[in-house]
């Protein structure tokens, strides 16, 4: 198996002695779990006061005390619900936990305080359940409108069985369930960007010739057309053009104008191999200095990786890292508290996960130190411009031989997956560093419009002399800009 | 004849000390069943096990380890557990473990819903050593075996063949040349061959050999690419890229003697890892590879193996109702099933608004849906499972009192489900809508199963107005008039009240609940014939 961190040839020899580790920036903190439930965690959510809801895809709900401050081992975990079937989203919302099971969005509360959830009301079951495995149900927090939004698995990942298969779905708080984009396959997990658009993880097969984070832009479709049988039923919304096999992405999005591209391709068998939840870093500064940036769980590579998003001509696009890995078991649920504790949890059933423990539930929490990291990857008309969280030392960023570009893409079609096509090698041309160091401006021969451009900045070196934390970075060139940018 | 002498001058052992390291494995009794959930273990001989005893029945058990008979074969431990009978009255404070030469390890009296921890030390000397409750009359249908397998032989002969390429699906190696061949001293898979590590593929060739005709499982694992073959049949494919996550499990049956067992395996780029092992009719899983999966790192393939093998049995706990929803067999795949603690249990379906299944006895396995990817239907754990609401929604209007009931339809047309709530003890109240027609529905457990007069009533409180032909379906078929109620011949009874019953030429029992001010109270009583 390829690993999704290289190490960095370069590094070996004259840093091998401190060079960083992940851990020494966000180090991996065991939940206590004394009494040895069985935390499957599907979703995560906290609650204003710091409490942590653990839902699981047992169908119960955990909730953790103590979980939120300087010391996680101080946390309490005790049961708060249980009994549901498959729980993939929680999100809380006036006093009540709002929880996505399978056959319907449940709204729990503990109405007599002892602890334990007694009301579970049906706030929405208007989708269809043909009973198979693979109908997942993912849900989102609210959106700024208070609409929650849930995204449905196609019957066995494939087929468009029954209602809103294949599609993302709205619920307002008064249980009316609108269809809101079609195109979706086998969704990993649903989230927000800072400015507050919807943005979902779709897993490789067939259309998604890799998995990729896309941009749930409301009428919008997504590329799988097996759920567009149900524009019979959305009668208010658009419907695309069914796509053509084996095409290419940028091709079909013009012949077909509701067509999203995926924002940010999240490369098969290098950054992961099964996405899952995403959550944004509004904590500003707690946790770090990704600010407004995503993070993307991945079950199968027991990782989580990091994303910078950019609007270029009206589509989402930008980079994803390698961020953190060596969670216990497979990434599922995830959330980021203001106070700047990111919990995740999941588990390999069914699956397998690098983890190779059944289940895990976990913190990560930033030690303080900022690591020597890409913070963005931002698109020019001519390259790139890299922006470091520390200042560089110049003479190495600013050598040309020290980054190398490969982009590609993936074939648009029916059949499952695919190999990365169309590759090609643009040539760095000039790396120009920033006066404070910050900042380098690669001017890039040979980027085309549609491929992830992958570039890996070995000879990157920190003022400091620290290579980067990650030398590694995917960028997808949905649109290049006209026009130089910040 | 085998000399045990030695054994039973070891002490008997009740530790309850914690020991996580150690190999643990739990023998859980499912609700109801009067077993042990595992009728096999296997541990190495001489070996340290934590024995967790989780007893979910309402009954309380007991664990008892028995020396082998000493004339021979395998008495399933009743010899000792007929000793236990005629303790009597000083059975219980004795929990029922007699003084008996045979005993050589124990747990205390369990209660319901109870556990306790054990370290056992296996014996030393390979066999078969029965486990049994001893508490009076379960003896009979409470055993199992503990079999002490040693480890089982490698490889006689080991040569391997080292190829270069880039592939990312198992090539053929007969049609490549080796870069290198030659015989593995060690006698164990290895791929630290000549320190390659990326775009290889390696072909052993070995030669096992077995003591006895039986049945042989081999476990495989790699990363990326693998295929064996044993007698040049293929046992096990796990070709492709992927990590040496899952063990993939071949069985076949081999004759006494020697065997070909040939490993085709490749590596594209990444981790590189494979294993190897197997165990036969007398031996514990032994590894044929250099590199240990992680699963069995520790105390061999049992608790894999067993963990496979056992139920997660769900039954109510401390009085209250155990709640599950997912695909259960005989139900929409919006089923909410319920355990109520007398040992009556329900189905609601939250697509039809009907009550889809009764049963009694255990409630619900999880294992079907609580493992792997948790695909199909589950069958209700219990009997006597009946099948009260038919096809199709549970309440209807229909256009007159013979007008046949609503054909089946994904979604009951008009009704909306509303949740439930439960109460302190977990029963749940289901609530839904019909128009302004508002519906709470619960059931009232009564009886127990220990007197076998476990019974329920379903009770439906409406609020709201219904037009003159609204109809609850109490049962879809099969009922006759019985006394003041009505049974079914497939096995239960039905009382009713609250409003107009009527049996209809297709034998379905409607009730036209009775309003009064606006509101009803219909009840539906249930009770099982064969009791």
């Amino acid at each position: 198996m390829f690993r999704a961190l290289l190490v960095l040839p370069c590094a070996v020899g004259v840093f091998a002695a401190e060079k960083p580790k992940e851990s020494d920036y966000y180090p991996i903190q065991n939940i206590p779990n004394p009494d040895k439930f069985v935390l499957e965690v599907g979703a995560i959510e906290h609650t204003p006061d710091g409490t942590i809801y653990a839902a699981t895809r047992r169908g119960e709900v955990y909730r953790v005390t103590g979980a939120d401050g300087p010391d996680v081992s101080t946390a309490k975990i005790s049961q708060f619900a249980k009994g549901m079937h498959e729980c993939l989203g929680a999100a809380w919302k006036d006093g009540a936990l709002y929880v996505q099971q399978r056959p319907e969005l449940t709204r729990l509360v503990d109405e007599d305080g002892d602890g334990r959830a007694d009301v579970y009301d049906t706030v929405s079951d208007h989708w269809g359940l043909s009973g198979d495995y693979h109908e997942y149900a993912f849900s989102s927090r609210p959106d700024k409108t208070g609409k929650i939004w849930s995204v449905f698995c196609l019957t066995g990942s494939f087929t468009s069985n029954v209602l809103w298969r294949g599609w993302a779905v709205t619920t307002t708080p008064d249980g009316k369930t609108s269809p809101a984009c079609c195109g979706i396959r086998s969704p990993g997990g649903i989230g927000f960007n800072a400015e507050g658009d919807v943005f979902y993880t779709d897993n490789q097969g067939p259309w998604n010739g890799s998995s990729s984070l896309k941009w749930l832009k409301p009428g919008s479709f997504q590329g799988h057309p097996d759920g567009m049988r149900w524009y019979s039923v959305a009668k208010d919304l658009k419907k695309p053009i069914r796509p053509i096999d084996n095409g290419r992405m940028v091709k079909e999005r013009e012949r077909n104008p509701l067509l999203v591209p995926p924002a940010v391709m999240l490369p098969h068998g290098r950054v992961g191999q099964s996405p899952t939840a995403i959550v944004c870093d509004t904590t500003n500064g707690k946790f770090g200095p990704f600010k407004n940036q995503l993070f993307v769980g991945d079950q199968c590579y027991s990782n989580i990786a990091r994303v910078f998003l950019e609007k270029i001509d009206g589509l989402y696009q930008g980079v994803v890292f390698p961020w953190v890995e060596g969670f216990g078991s497979g990434t599922i649920g995830m959330d980021l508290t203001p106070s700047g504790h990111m919990f995740a949890g999941g588990s390999d059933r069914g699956w397998g996960a690098r983890g190779g423990k059944p289940y895990n539930f976990d913190r990560l929490t930033w030690t303080g130190k900022v690591p020597f990291e890409i913070l963005e990857m931002r698109t020019q008309p001519d390259g790139f411009t890299l922006v470091f969280t520390q200042p560089v030392d110049k003479s190495a960023a600013g050598k040309t031989d020290g980054y190398k570009m490969e982009a590609w893409t993936w074939a648009f079609r029916e059949e499952y997956g695919g190999p990365e096509v169309d590759a090609v090698k643009p040539v760095v041309k000039a790396a120009e560093v920033s006066a404070d160091g910050l900042k380098v401006r690669l001017r890039i021969e040979g980027l085309v419009k549609g491929h992830v451009h992958y570039l890996k900045s070995t000879g990157v070196r920190s003022a400091e002399g620290l290579p980067l934390l990650h030398a590694d970075a995917y960028y997808t060139l949905n649109n290049i800009p006209a026009a130089d940018r910040d | 004849m085998r000399n045990y002498a030695f054994l039973i001058s070891m002490p008997v052992l009740t530790l309850t000390v914690r020991a996580d390291d150690l190999q643990t494995i739990t023998i859980t009794t499912p609700p109801g069943q009067m077993k042990y959930d595992l009728p096999v273990i296997k541990a190495p001989p001489g070996s340290q096990m934590k024995l967790v005893f989780q007893n979910n029945d309402a009954m309380p058990h007991n664990i008892v380890f028995c020396l082998p008979k000493t004339e021979g074969g395998n008495d399933k431990g009743l010899e000792v557990a007929m000793e236990a009978w005629k303790l009597a009255e000083k059975g219980e404070a004795k929990a029922w473990i007699p003084e008996h030469p045979r005993i050589w390890a124990h747990s205390g009296l369990v209660g319901a819903h109870q556990k306790q921890e054990l370290v056992v030390k296996i014996p030393d000397q390979p066999g078969t050593y029965p486990y049994v409750c001893t508490f009076p009359g379960h003896a009979m249908a409470m055993n199992g075996e503990l079999r002490v397998l040693a480890e089982g032989p490698g490889f006689q002969s080991l040569n391997f063949k080292l190829f270069m390429g880039d592939w990312v699906k198992m090539p053929d190696f007969s049609t490549l040349k080796p870069h290198r061949e030659g015989p593995l001293n060690t006698k164990k898979l290895d791929l630290k061959l000549e320190g390659m590590s990326e775009h290889f593929g390696v072909q052993f060739d070995g030669v096992v050999e077995t003591q006895e005709e039986g049945n042989y499982q081999f476990a495989l694992s790699s990363d990326d690419g693998s295929r064996l073959y044993v007698d040049g049949r293929q046992i096990i494919n796990d070709d492709g890229i992927h990590p040496a996550n899952d063990l993939k499990l071949g069985r076949v049956r081999l004759g006494k003697g020697p065997h070909t067992v040939r490993v085709d395996y490749f590596e594209q780029t990444g981790d590189e890892q494979i294993y190897l092992a197997w165990s036969g009719p007398k031996f514990s899983e032994t590894a044929l590879s250099k590199w240990i999966h992680p699963s069995r790192q520790s105390g061999g393939d049992i608790q894999a193996e067993e963990r496979r093998n056992r139920g997660i049995p769900l039954a109510p706990e401390n009085g209250e109702a155990m709640i599950y929803r997912n695909s259960i067999s005989g139900c929409s795949p919006r089923g909410i099933a319920v355990g109520y603690p007398n040992g009556v249990n329900i189905c609601f379906d939250a697509d039809q608004m009907s009550q889809a299944l009764m049963w009694r006895g255990a409630f619900i396995d999880a294992r079907q849906h609580w493992t792997d990817r948790g695909g199909g239907d589950t069958q209700p754990l219990g009997f006597n499972v009946i099948k009260p609401g038919g096809e199709g929604q549970g309440m209807a209007v229909l256009a007159d009192a013979s007008a046949p009931w609503p054909k089946k339809q994904e979604r009951a047309e008009g009704i909306d489900f509303l949740g439930y709530r439960i109460d302190k003890k977990s029963f749940p109240t289901f609530r839904y809508r019909m128009g302004d027609l508002q519906v709470e529905e619960h059931y009232e457990p009564a009886g127990d199963y220990k007197t076998s007069d476990e019974r329920f009533t379903r009770v439906l409180k409406l609020k709201g107005s219904a037009p003159q032909n609204f109809f609850i379906r109490a049962a879809a078929g099969g009922m006759k008039p019985e006394g003041s109620g009505w049974k079914n011949d497939k096995g239960y009874a039905v009382g009713v009240s609250g409003g107009e019953a009527l049996l209809r030429h297709n034998n379905e029992l409607l009730v036209r609940p009775a309003f009064a001010n606006g509101s009803a109270e219909v009840r539906i009583a249930c009770t099982w014939l064969n009791q």
